[in-house]
């Protein structure tokens, strides 16, 4: 047994810690120091014990600006009002120089923090006064060029990551905004698209049914019927169209819900199959129905598993010649299903492969077979297969055929097959379990993998600390712990977190290097990277900031440093996210309404063409069919109209054309000479004043123009002479240009609402027009860096207005 | 589609079958000297123009106009253009793009790899005919075409 030992001499040590400590009491007479901080401050012990710590340390007399005693005093004040632990910024507190060393103030600068010792009823005994000399540290970044240009660059990069943070953190709210206000736009205009289109469908396939009925079998030759059959045909592929790019644009909003039933899956399929036997049959094309389900009742969503097989059987009997043969093969064991849809059809490029199930890979102007074929049907397949949690494969060779294969789980409803859907959810869980080996120490409060919540890797070797930290951030983020840099770089690959923070001293790897690898990748650069290193250590510090890192956490940290640091930096990450997302879903939004408008053109056209044809074929048709006949045509009129908008307002800011010097005047010139017909058709006058030069896109504002003295027109009032006045003025950096007329306007509520798509404030019948006029205004005007508004009075007018930059100072280049 | 090609023949490589029939329908109502052949895609179209320069000389005339459609499986319009327009013997006839887009990339890529018009097929069929009548004025009434064309 060992000797009984003498208490530690605590005081020896804690004269001896490398740091810089001071004990004050409440009073701030101070009670001890560390040896460090006499050194540091030119003082001795002898000095200091007993005295009051402004009587040491003063102002500097000769720095009018000082503030270190006031600083110092309120964080002091602090630490007794709240018996909490007070960090301060760094202060300049300039030190008497000893009179042996010459005498005066040395100009230091410190980082310091005043910690209470709370007595036994929770007084404050002691106030521990540690500082961090970062005086070196504040010169070199005051030295500036002839110092060393990367301090420059150290502090300009400082500069700029605390305003970009700062800025960001402000941002996000913003961007919530406008990704919320995206969504319901989204969402909006697909249900506005639907309406807008599906009502004069009705209208084209409405009448034709009812011809098609009357001529019926009596018809004197076949080839009437046989073109308004295809006029049908035709009417009916817009309105599968329409429906599969709603039901597409829906499942990748995640709007469509998964409704798992027990269904009787071999009776579901023949059905289908059977559903398809008629026109497999017209082409000659033999079917055949494989099935091997030892038990048909499955756990399964009805509607997303015929819509797979449905689309799937159409591809196949589009694309397989006559006197083919398709083949389905249905498969369900252990909970799992496997559909297979073969053909003997012209097969897929192997290039082409990848490609099939992409819905908005096709450049514009895509055909409608690809459309129909391999392009949405297939991308729907995929989402649904998706939404299933499975997947959708393809297999072809040119000439011979394809074979797509749907697999999901299928689990099975009746009990005898319980065991083996819980086989296979075991399995599942299983996988879900593969957890990062490199986990040294688990948090203190397990989190599920739940990903709404930001994620951060802690690179640290000191298992405690790291422990520590976790506890720290885990309110804040889910978070996983590496043991090294290694371990740290495949975690980040793997889980993309929000934030990495990283310890620099690492055995294998070490912060600095990890960082390099973050920063090199482009699929990991993104993620801000959070080193903790030593003030002291200048190197390392240079080092991180040249490696890319994002920012920096000096040891030893305050806890609520780490914490507002953290947060900070993950709000601007989930800002850097959301215009990420932003940024996908406003280009989905434009493809999809460029593909729908360029797809659905080439039925209506047919539409358009064949009652045209069948109009002239019979001449002496009774009024009611040619009243049909007109119906359907003025309503093929209106979707096409309302397509080649679609594609105007999808085109607005796909303009690859950079903005030129424009005459604003010229436009309206020749917009007003474009529209003279209508101009002359109204009696209207058209009164332009002085225009400035803008920089602009000329087609764009020339669609504008257009589109505002079109308006002007549509709405005149039917008791005066239309007069449409447009004019600007300068406002500060900007031009304020208007288009205002004496026409029936429209009440002042309704100033924001004629700017959305669809939104018509006046009766159909009276004013016709895509509904989507003043939406592509205000698109364009936004596009140039403007605003657009409205204002009117029923019945007084209306002024719409919007602004443009003004030109810089001009560069005398100018010409017509 | 074997018969032998005569003077002025028009060709079309169009994949959809009711444009097929509307333009064939249009031609007929104007009424076209020559005749007008159709092929289903650009890869149909390329195998029977290359054959046709290999033919005996006094069968190996080439049409006059071709009526090429954008977007076709197999090869598409884009494709068939490249290939007629880079190939010694094929380069000479006029091509008339004569498809759904109205793409502006496509009608400047069109123009740079060779096409000597480009036209948005029109909404209705009155509009197809009044196209078919123009392409017939100019292009088989006016202007003076290759050798082998006529």
């Amino acid at each position: 047994m060992s000797p009984e030992r003498l208490p530690p001499d605590f005081r020896a040590i804690f004269e001896s810690l490398p740091g810089n400590y001071l004990v004050l009491l409440p009073d701030l007479t101070m009670v001890a120091v560390s040896q460090a901080r006499l050194r540091a401050t030119m003082t001795t012990l002898e000095e200091t014990i007993g005295r009051n710590l402004f009587d040491l340390f003063p102002d500097n007399p000769d720095d009018p600006a000082a503030t270190g005693v006031a600083n110092l005093k309120a964080s002091l004040a602090r630490v007794l009002a709240t018996r909490q632990s007070d960090t301060m910024a760094v202060q300049k507190y300039d030190i008497r120089r000893p009179e042996s060393e010459g005498g005066g103030f040395e100009e230091r600068f410190w980082s310091p923090m005043n910690s209470p010792v709370l007595d036994a009823n929770g007084e404050v005994a002691y106030i521990i006064h540690r500082v961090e000399d970062v005086t070196e540290f504040v010169r070199l970044k005051q030295k500036g060029i002839e110092q060393s240009r990367l301090t420059d660059e150290l502090r300009a990069q400082v500069e700029q990551t605390e305003m970009e943070v700062y800025l960001r953190a402000q941002e996000l709210q913003v961007a919530n905004q406008r990704l919320r206000e995206l969504d319901r736009l989204k969402t909006e205009f697909f249900a506005n698209v639907s309406h807008e289109l599906r009502t004069p469908l009705t209208l084209i396939l409405a009448p034709v049914e009812a011809l098609l009925a009357s001529i019926g079998d009596a018809s004197s030759t076949a080839a009437p019927r046989d073109i308004l059959q295809t006029v049908h045909n035709n009417a009916i592929r817009l309105l599968q169209m329409i429906n599969g790019l709603l039901d597409i644009s829906k499942a990748s909003a995640g709007k469509t819900e998964i409704r798992r039933e027990t269904i009787q899956i071999v009776e579901l399929t023949q059905s289908l199959v059977w559903d398809f036997r008629t026109m497999m049959h017209r082409k000659s094309i033999t079917e055949s129905l494989t099935i091997n389900v030892p038990q048909p009742w499955v756990e399964m969503d009805r509607y997303l598993y015929e819509r797979i097989l449905f689309n799937l059987l159409s591809n196949a009997v589009k694309f397989t010649p006559a006197g083919g043969r398709i083949s389905v093969d249905l498969d369900v064991s252990n909970g799992q299903l496997t559909l297979k849809v073969s053909d003997t059809g012209i097969g897929i490029a192997s290039d082409d492969l990848p490609k099939v199930f992409e819905k908005f890979h096709q450049v514009e102007g895509s055909s409608t077979r690809r459309f129909e074929g391999t392009g949405l049907g297939l991308a729907l397949v995929k989402e649904f297969a998706r939404l299933l949690d499975g997947t959708v494969e393809v297999a072809s060779d040119i000439g011979t055929g394809s074979t797509f294969t749907l697999r999901c789980i299928a689990p099975a409803a009746a009990e005898s097959a319980a065991a083996e859907s819980a086989t296979a959810s075991a399995t599942t869980d299983s996988a879900d379990l593969r957890l990062p080996e490199p986990i040294v120490a688990e948090l203190a409060t397990p989190v599920a993998e739940d990903t709404d919540r930001p994620r951060i890797v802690v690179a640290e070797d000191n298992v405690e600390l790291a422990a520590f930290i976790a506890d720290l951030l885990s309110p804040l983020c889910s978070v996983q712990l590496a043991s090294d840099g290694a371990d740290a770089l495949r975690l980040t690959r793997r889980l993309r977190p929000d934030l990495v923070l990283s310890d620099v001293m690492m055995p294998r790897m070490d912060g600095i290097q990890l960082t390099r690898e973050i920063k090199a990748d482009a699929a990991t650069s993104g993620i801000p990277v959070v080193l903790l290193t030593a003030m002291t250590n200048r190197d390392s510090l240079l080092k991180g900031w040249e490696a890319g890192a994002d920012d920096y956490l000096f040891k030893p940290f305050h806890p609520k440093e780490l914490e507002a640091r953290v947060r900070s930096l993950l709000n601007a990450r989930e800002w850097q996210k959301k215009g990420e997302a932003y940024r996908q879903q406003r280009d989905a939004l434009e493809q999809f309404t460029h593909i729908a408008s360029h797809d659905l053109r080439e039925p209506l056209r047919k539409v358009v063409s064949f009652v045209e044809i069948f109009k002239s074929r019979n001449p002496d048709l009774d009024a009611t069919s040619a009243r049909y006949l007109d119906t359907v045509a003025n309503g093929a009129a209106r979707m096409y109209h309302l397509l080649d908008a679609l594609i105007d307002y999808a085109r607005i800011d796909r303009s690859q054309y950079s903005p030129k010097a424009v005459e604003l005047r010229q436009i309206v010139d020749e917009v007003t000479r474009d529209l003279g017909d209508q101009i002359e058709t109204a009696g209207a006058e058209i009164v332009v004043g002085e225009l400035p030069e803008i920089a602009a896109h000329p087609a764009q504002l020339s669609m504008l123009f257009r589109n505002l003295i079109g308006n002007s027109l549509k709405y005149r009032s039917e008791t005066r002479k239309p007069v449409i006045r447009v004019s600007a003025r300068r406002s500060g950096t900007e031009w304020i240009v208007s288009v205002a007329d004496n026409g029936i306007g429209f009440e002042p509520e309704h100033r924001e609402k004629i700017f959305i798509m669809f939104e018509r404030l006046h009766v159909q019948e009276r004013f016709s027009g895509s509904g989507m006029g003043l939406a592509i205004c205000r698109r364009i005007i936004e596009q140039h860096g403007g605003r657009m508004w409205a204002e009117s009075e029923m019945d007084r007018g209306a002024i719409f207005s919007f602004s443009l930059p003004a030109m810089p100072v001009p560069t005398g280049a100018t010409h017509a | 589609m074997n018969g032998q090609w005569q003077r002025c023949d028009i060709v079309v490589a169009d994949d959809d079958e009711g444009d097929r029939y509307l333009i064939q329908k249009a031609m007929e109502d104007i009424g076209v000297n020559g005749d007008v052949h159709f092929f289903e895609d650009g890869q149909l179209l390329v195998e029977r123009l290359t054959r046709q320069l290999t033919a005996p000389s006094n069968e190996s005339r080439l049409p006059c106009l071709i009526l090429l459609d954008l977007n076709m499986p197999r090869m598409d319009g884009r494709e068939t253009l490249k290939i007629i327009k880079n190939h010694p013997d094929l380069k000479e006839i006029p091509v008339v793009v004569l498809t759904n887009s109205k793409n502006q990339d496509d009608i400047d890529g069109t123009y740079r790899n060779g096409a000597n018009s480009f036209f948005t097929k029109p909404l209705n069929y009155s509009g197809l005919v009044d196209l078919m009548k123009l392409l017939k004025t100019y292009w088989l009434e006016t202007v003076s075409l290759p050798q082998r064309a006529v």
